[in-house]
């Protein structure tokens, strides 16, 4: 089975189920558009609380996206079929968050953008915004991976309880990303810091996570 | 090395209004660490009962 | 052949050491000399702290915290980091005698990681007149003391102690990254909590008279940490080992 065999099973697999991808678009879709309506109409720094809102409901829809990813690949035996076959199973859970990365974290960085658009009226700090959006989707979506294959057979809230700490450092990078956007000063040094982060766990984390699994499977 | 700083029992019991912020971080450090020592013997002797 | 000769030696001593039952009775020999070594030793630093150092030119009498908050705020990241060590440890050299002493180490770290937390935002009120802020330290010590309660509700959430020794093992490596966080986050971003008062590489920036006893109070607030963390390895060691024919004569 080639690298591309494997993405478009991932693929197919994903686009089956759809709740499983359109679930969390449509989350964030609605808190984005929920959250104005809790704004006092009269208050006009609406754009203030803007990027904390969607910071945060990021991080919450990559956890929905994440939540018992490994779980059902378990019980119908794919897992185990990847232990005895000469497949390397890092690599397929590379895919996997991969493909998770392509359907949800794209999608949801595209509308994170726009709807930046409708609250600062401003397309160049949408602009600004996209590609870090693109890298904070995927960290999250790594880290989450990371909590619930630890947390396996034992249900995704324990898994993403332990790995929210692990994302808190990225939220602050975020934090002083979102200065950096609206100052216009230092942004691609964050810009820079989040893709190092990311540079350096997208090919850690599947040799841990596989690790983690063949434990779960012993 | 250096001198008593104060000059009085109720001196050191006020430390100029900073007593009480000093005193009840010494009551926890001296509660926290004598009922963890505590807690671990208690544990001990327990499993200790519990192989017997 | 020398090299040979070395590990031959190295593996037999790990493995000698590393069987919980010399464990055991070297760290029974040893612990009452460190428990009354440390005590003494930290009570004098104590005494030294409060009644005879000077009084603070900024902050007046409230900086005599600094002779509980450091020490505990440094044993709770070296605690931290030691239980990653050993974590790595069991994951490599496969020493059960680790997993026990990573998984012992959890609960102490969360004690003391909360009693740093505690007293520093006591020693907040009069300094910085509020108990709480929202900055690079103080939320990542927040942090490290959550990341202790996820390790221990993650093992505790396991029958099987061999997978959860490992997972946990993981976990605590994974997590590892946040000491260097908590450690350089004062001098990263500005944040209202004075930057470290004691380095390596630099002078210390605090008056001899105050210093040496707040050394004395680490090594002393260590040794006592180091002794409650004997006890519940001990703990550890009863609960895994209960059917071991030696702790059945032991007991």
């Amino acid at each position: 089975m080639n690298i591309l065999l494997l993405l478009k099973n991932e693929g197919l697999k994903l686009i089956k189920k759809t709740r499983a991808w359109l679930g969390p678009i449509l989350i964030f879709i609605l808190i984005m558009v929920a959250f104005p309506l809790t704004v006092e109409l009269t208050s006009n720094n609406l754009s203030d609380a803007f990027y904390p809102v969607l910071f945060i409901s990021i991080l919450l829809v990559m956890m929905l996206a994440t939540e018992g990813i490994f779980l059902e690949d378990y019980d119908d035996g794919t897992l185990e079929l990847f232990l005895i076959s000469k497949n390397s199973l890092s690599q397929w859970v590379f895919l996997k968050i991969f493909m998770h990365w392509l359907l949800i974290g794209v999608p949801i960085s595209l509308l994170g953008a726009f709807f930046n658009l409708g609250a600062n009226n401003d397309l160049s700090s949408s602009i600004m915004l996209f590609p870090a959006l693109l890298i904070a989707t995927y960290i999250f979506l790594i880290l989450f991976c990371f909590g619930n294959s630890l947390s396996l057979t034992k249900g995704s809230a324990l898994g993403t309880l332990i790995t929210l700490p692990l994302t808190l450092p990225i939220l602050v990078i975020l934090g002083k990303l979102n200065t950096a956007i609206i100052f216009n000063i230092n942004y691609f040094e964050f810009l820079i810091l989040i893709f190092g982060v990311l540079s350096i766990i997208i090919f850690a984390f599947p040799a841990i996570i596989s690790r983690i699994i063949k434990t779960h499977l012993e | 090395m250096s001198k008593f700083a104060f000059s009085s029992i109720s001196d050191v019991m006020n430390m100029d209004g900073h007593g009480i912020y000093v005193w009840i971080v010494f009551a926890l450090f001296f509660i926290a660490l004598s009922t963890s020592f505590f807690i671990f013997n208690l544990l001990i002797k327990k499993y200790q009962k519990r192989i017997k | 052949m020398l090299r040979e000769i070395l590990i031959i030696v190295i593996k037999k001593f790990i493995h000698q050491f590393a069987s919980p039952k010399t464990y055991f009775y070297q760290v029974n020999r040893l612990y009452p000399w460190i428990l009354y070594i440390s005590i003494s030793i930290y009570i004098s630093a104590i005494i030294w702290g409060l009644f005879f150092t000077p009084k603070d030119f900024v902050q007046g009498h409230s900086y005599r915290i600094i002779y509980f908050h450091v020490p505990a705020s440094f044993v709770a990241q070296s605690l931290y980091a030691a239980m990653a060590i050993s974590s790595a440890v069991f994951l490599i050299w496969r020493v059960k005698l680790a997993a026990y002493l990573s998984r012992s180490i959890a609960p102490v770290g969360a004690m003391v990681t909360f009693i740093a937390l505690v007293s520093g935002s006591i020693w907040g009120i009069p300094t910085w007149g509020t108990w709480w802020e929202w900055d690079a330290r103080i939320t990542s010590t927040l942090i490290l003391f959550i990341m202790y309660l996820g390790l221990i509700s993650l093992h505790n959430s396991f029958n099987n102690f061999e997978k959860a020794d490992k997972l946990f093992s993981y976990l605590s490596i994974i997590g590892f990254v946040q000491i260097p966080i908590i450690k350089k986050s004062v001098d990263w971003w500005s944040s209202l909590h004075q930057p470290a008062s004691i380095t390596i590489s630099d002078k210390p920036s605090i008056d001899p008279s105050m210093l040496y006893p707040l050394f004395m109070a680490m090594i002393g607030f260590a040794g006592l940490v180091a002794c409650i963390v004997i006890l519940s390895s001990k703990v550890q060691i009863y609960i895994r080992e209960k059917n071991k024919n030696w702790i059945k004569d032991y007991v």
